[in-house]
């Protein structure tokens, strides 16, 4: 079995299959030029990742290593059918695999899936953050997502005449 | 550990998670911070559809950018809270015209206003006069309903003339399609009808489709076995069926008698094994409703091109639905047109808007002034005032005009007191019985891109001279000629348009004057006796020739196999099809089907039967889609050439 060694910004190495690493995009990119330049053709790929540490790195392989098997989609699914992959069906897996983190967590796998180019654990994790999101008050989104507003002057008055409109009925 | 915050996420990021929340949970996040704001403004710009139940609460939102009302007929006096962030205006249905000057005089920075599918205008007197100097786009759409202008279009265009227009640009009064669908038709998914690229045959796909059996008509030539499937799902096998064909051809009717003698055959070959041929033999057609060609006795089950209508019933009972690409359409479009030269001018007329419509890529424009004048409570002369109020910005205005109609005769004379006016793109048609100043307009361009034209008689010069004048611009040209005489035909013009993109030459009669087309050429189709010379020439000039038609080729000189070749052989070509044009058939099928052509590229040809019935009809169209990655390299030319 092809291996290639993915190494995080934190010195941490992993060793997966090849067929595994490849559906990452930004992977499956590193492997081809890796196997273009190179003389030999049973060398072991060895790819950095400067932007993911250890942790969140082995959160993504997790993701895939589970998804090994989920048909591969193109990177503008969501344009083409209007839907998210979370909407077209969130596997209890990846609720149990999400449950634990807090919303630090899920934005550094935001930030890494988005990076590796893995859509689904990309959609996934966004469909997470939205749910955080709706229904919550502008205080508890603020407090949530540890926020400050920082509007000027009196922006942020301003901003709230100008949605009279939605707000009352 | 690192710490990654919320603002700090990609704007894919935070496109995947806003995109899901309604339009005013996220007016309400704006409010969370600047960041939100902004992403927010930016990326989801608010839109508004107004109607009777919620103009008052929504005539309130300040940050509207585009706004449609819908069915509003209270009369609106309140203020417009959008009126200074508003760009895009849209007025359907029932409209009260007091409304429109109160919400349009709001709105100074409003750039692209629209009205469509009117229904009802009310009220028109005492329209004040108003600036919204922004506005370059003004379209005027009648109802998909509606072949012609109704009071209800004529009552706006006459609002629209008290507005003082300072950027007009782009100007559309149509009888049913959109610019979008001009522009953008090639790209639209969601249509078949407009030239969307839907061709997605592969030679699997039409193995699949043409192993099912003929007796069974869920067969269809749509794009993917999944519509196959659902298409057979809906209609159980029951014999003598209907075929509905996903023809673009627009609400028109069509002349029983057109149809009715225009059996067409297509016959699929592929490279791979029996039974892959599939034909549908398409025979007296009905009615064009809806977009859809409804043909009855339609399907032969035989195998070869020869087959006889009498193989199917007459009784109708099924319907099968053939959603053919725009490709297919063209072709499909071809054969009737050539149906049609003997043919009445009306019905001439549906097809020229069906092609329109099919043909989505090309600049068609329909402006049927035939409404103005047979509306005889309107001011027949409000379209040209509404141009010449604008004469000083516009850049495009869309042009259709039946030959007949003796209003076009305005735009003669208003060309003839605006001589100056420069158009982009113009769509012409002139009538043998024209006696007016069309000319003049025409003759005084200079700078078009695009130019559609019908031409009959000696206006052929006329036209040259606009695509002489206009040689440095012009992209696309698409010229019917009719009847002119040989010693007016001087394409010296065209050879000059270093530009020129789009050639389609129809009904042109000179053989040996082609000899020169411009090398910039991405499509051509030409109707007319072409020499071997000219064609012979075309495949070392043409160098970015991608898309090549020769129609009724009749009395052109034949296409021998290393002419093909040399056809095949051009560096960008990815399509031609040679309709009833003299060729040497055996050979070049025999060289196609050695080529084996991978997933991807395909050939069709269309034959039709020549022993049905007595009237001529369209007897070969010969087409190949070349793959993506056709190797020309293995296109051997040793043969002597003709």
């Amino acid at each position: 079995m092809a291996l290639v060694r993915v190494i995080s910004s934190d010195g941490a190495a992993f060793l997966v299959s090849q067929r595994l690493a490849k559906r990452s995009g930004k992977l499956k990119t590193e492997i081809e030029t890796f196997r273009k330049s190179s003389d030999n053709s049973e060398a072991q790929p060895e790819i950095r990742i400067v932007t993911i540490r250890a942790e969140i790195l082995r959160l993504v392989l997790q993701w895939l290593q589970q998804h090994q098997n989920d048909p591969v989609l193109p990177a503008n699914q969501n344009e083409q059918d209007g839907r998210g992959d979370a909407e077209m069906g969130q596997s209890q897996w990846d609720r149990d695999f999400l449950a634990p983190m807090d919303l630090g967590i899920v934005m550094e796998l935001i930030l890494a899936a988005n990076h590796l180019e893995v859509k689904g654990l990309l959609d996934i994790t966004c469909k997470l953050v939205e749910s955080k999101i709706t229904g919550r008050t502008v205080d508890e989104i603020r407090t949530a997502f540890k926020l400050k507003s920082d509007f000027k002057g009196n922006e942020e008055e301003q901003t709230r005449l100008e949605n009279r409109w939605c707000v009352e009925n | 550990m690192t710490s990654v915050t919320f603002n700090e996420l990609p704007k894919k990021a935070l496109n995947l998670i806003f995109k899901n929340l309604e339009q005013t949970e996220l007016q309400k996040l704006r409010v969370v911070c600047s960041t939100w704001r902004n992403f927010i403004n930016e990326t989801f710009p608010v839109e508004l559809v107004i109607t009777q139940g919620n103009f008052e609460r929504l005539f309130r939102c300040p940050t509207a950018a585009s706004v449609e009302i819908k069915n509003l007929t209270t009369e609106y006096l309140g203020d417009v809270g959008f009126g200074h962030c508003v760009q895009s205006m849209q007025f359907t249905g029932k409209v009260l015209s007091s409304n429109v000057i109160t919400i349009l005089r709001c709105c100074p920075e409003l750039v692209s206003l629209k009205f469509s599918s009117l229904k009802q205008v009310l009220g028109i007197e005492g329209v004040e006069s108003i600036k919204l100097p922004k506005v370059t786009t003004l379209e005027i759409v009648v109802r998909p309903d509606q072949e012609t202008f109704t009071s209800d279009e004529i009552i706006v265009i006459s609002v629209m003339k008290q507005i003082n227009f300072s950027a007009l640009e782009t100007l559309l009064i149509n009888t049913g399609d959109t610019l979008e669908n001009w522009d953008e038709g090639r790209n639209n998914s969601n249509s078949t009808c407009y030239g969307g690229e839907t061709r997605s045959f592969t030679i699997s796909e039409l193995s699949d489709v043409a192993s099912v059996p003929f007796a069974n008509p869920q067969v269809t030539t749509n794009v993917s076995a999944s519509a196959v499937s659902e298409v057979a799902e809906q209609q159980p096998p029951e014999p003598n069926p209907v075929v509905e064909t996903d023809l673009p051809f627009g609400n028109s009717t069509i002349d029983q008698d057109l149809v009715e003698n225009s059996p067409v055959t297509l016959t699929e070959g592929t490279q791979t094994q029996a039974p892959n041929n599939f034909q549908v033999l398409i025979n007296r057609a009905t009615e064009f409703d809806n977009g859809f060609l409804s043909v009855r006795d339609g399907i032969s089950t035989a195998s070869d091109a020869g087959t006889s209508p009498s193989n199917t019933s007459s009784a109708a009972s099924r319907r099968a639905r053939y959603n053919l690409s725009d490709f297919e359409a063209r072709i499909f479009y071809a054969s009737l047109e050539l149906q049609m030269e003997n043919r009445e001018r009306s019905t001439w007329d549906i097809l020229n808007d069906s092609r329109s419509r099919t043909t989505g890529a090309e600049s068609a424009t329909f402006f049927d002034v035939s409404g103005l004048s047979a509306t005889p409570t309107v001011n027949h002369t409000g379209c040209f005032e509404l141009v010449r109020n604008n004469h000083l910005t516009l850049k495009n205005l869309y042009v259709r005009t039946r030959p007949d109609f003796m209003c076009f005769g305005n735009l003669s004379s208003f060309a003839r007191e605006v001589p100056k006016i420069q158009f982009e793109e113009i769509e012409y048609s002139f009538g043998r019985t024209q006696i007016c100043y069309e000319h003049t307009l025409l003759q005084s361009q200079t700078k078009l891109t695009k130019l559609r034209i019908n031409v009959v008689d000696d206006m052929w010069q006329h036209a040259m001279a606009a695509i002489d004048n206009s040689h440095e611009t012009l992209t696309d040209l698409d010229a019917r000629i009719m009847n002119v005489h040989e010693e007016h035909v001087d394409i010296t013009a065209i050879t000059k348009c270093a530009k020129l993109k789009h050639l389609k030459l129809l009904h042109f009669c000179e053989k040996e004057s082609l000899y020169r087309l411009p090398m910039s050429l991405n499509k051509l189709t030409i109707n007319g006796p072409i020499s071997y010379k000219d064609m012979n020439s075309w495949t070392q000039i043409l160098k970015e020739l991608q898309e090549l038609t020769l129609l009724l080729n009749v009395q052109g000189d034949k296409i021998d196999l290393p002419l093909y070749k040399k056809f095949l052989k051009m560096p960008m070509i990815s399509r031609m099809s040679f309709i009833q044009c003299p060729m040497n058939l055996g050979a070049i099928r025999q060289y196609i089907d050695s080529m084996n052509f991978p997933k991807g590229g395909f050939k069709f040809w269309i034959n039709g039967p020549r022993e049905i019935g007595e009237v001529p009809m369209i007897q070969y169209v010969y087409t190949v889609i070349l793959p993506d990655k056709f190797n020309r390299d293995v296109i051997d030319i040793e043969e002597p050439l003709h």
